[in-house]
């Protein structure tokens, strides 16, 4: 249903269900769900309700579930990053060390 | 070295996901930079685009982290929680909360951080599990990011919520 909605146009919720082999009833449970989600708004439009896509929260949701992995695959990468700095630096630190105690 | 292939993210249970990795540096290293602030910052910036905010960690029992991200028009999100054991360098358990625009992880989750040593203490074993409040909260956390393709599909959906705006 989301996925119709992308396209930014209005459906009622009979068209909304049409591809699907489920109830209208069904349907429109589903479509609660979403709006109290807030991803969906609904307007009465005479005795059909307009629904349409809110996209704001959905494309805050999107970002962070780009994917649980993904984001975690790019941020340890970052972290390999991280790591290497910190055992150049104690390996600079333990060089210092010695040199003082030479001198 | 590049291990950036070996993550694996596995459901474990009703409740968890385990998530592992391995890293070419010592534990004390790889605990350091999952709890100091100032390193935190520098790795874990979330999504593309994403930056990080604000970030501070008082790393001790009952001590508390949040950490703050701003993407795109200003949106932004927010990971809180406190501390409950801190045994460096190979333990670590906190409680974590997100607060997103639209809270679609609801509910507290309890993640338990273990590390162990692995070739000689040279590389470390990573192995973080994160408890979620039920199993829905649990199933929905993974499946976001698990399905193949679904990246490339939203990418579409992302350019029609755009014009949708």
């Amino acid at each position: 249903m989301l996925a119709m909605l992308a396209d930014g146009q209005e459906y009622t919720v009979g068209e909304l269900a049409a591809p699907f082999d489920v109830s209208l009833a069904a349907s429109s449970k589903h479509l609660v769900v979403l709006e109290k989600a807030r991803l969906v708004r609904r307007k009465k439009r005479g005795r059909t309700h307009a629904c349409r896509l809110n996209a704001k929260p959905l494309k805050l949701v999107m970002d962070w579930t780009e994917g649980f992995s993904a984001t975690w695959k790019r941020n340890f990468a970052q972290l390999d990053g991280v790591l290497t700095e910190l055992k150049a630096a104690s390996t600079r630190a333990k060089r210092k060390r010695k040199e003082a105690n030479r001198k | 070295m590049n291990h950036a292939e070996s993550l694996t993210v596995s459901a474990h249970g009703e409740r968890e996901i385990v998530i592992m990795r391995r890293f070419d540096a010592a534990c004390a290293d790889v605990f350091d930079a999952m709890t100091r602030a100032e390193l935190l910052r520098s790795w874990l910036t979330g999504p593309p685009s994403w930056s990080v905010t604000e970030c501070e960690s008082d790393l001790c029992v009952g001590g508390r982290y949040r950490m703050e991200w701003q993407g795109a028009d200003d949106a932004q999100m927010a990971m809180s929680g406190a501390y409950q054991e801190v045994a460096p360098p190979l333990r670590l358990v906190r409680t974590q909360t997100f607060e997103f625009g639209c809270e679609p992880q609801a509910g507290q989750q309890l993640e338990t951080l273990v590390l162990t040593p692995v070739d000689d203490g040279a590389a470390t074993e990573l192995r973080l599990t994160v408890q979620y409040p039920s199993k829905e909260a649990r199933d929905g956390a993974l499946a976001s990011g698990m399905e193949q393709g679904v990246a490339e599909s939203y990418a579409g959906l992302d350019r029609a919520l755009d014009e949708a705006k």
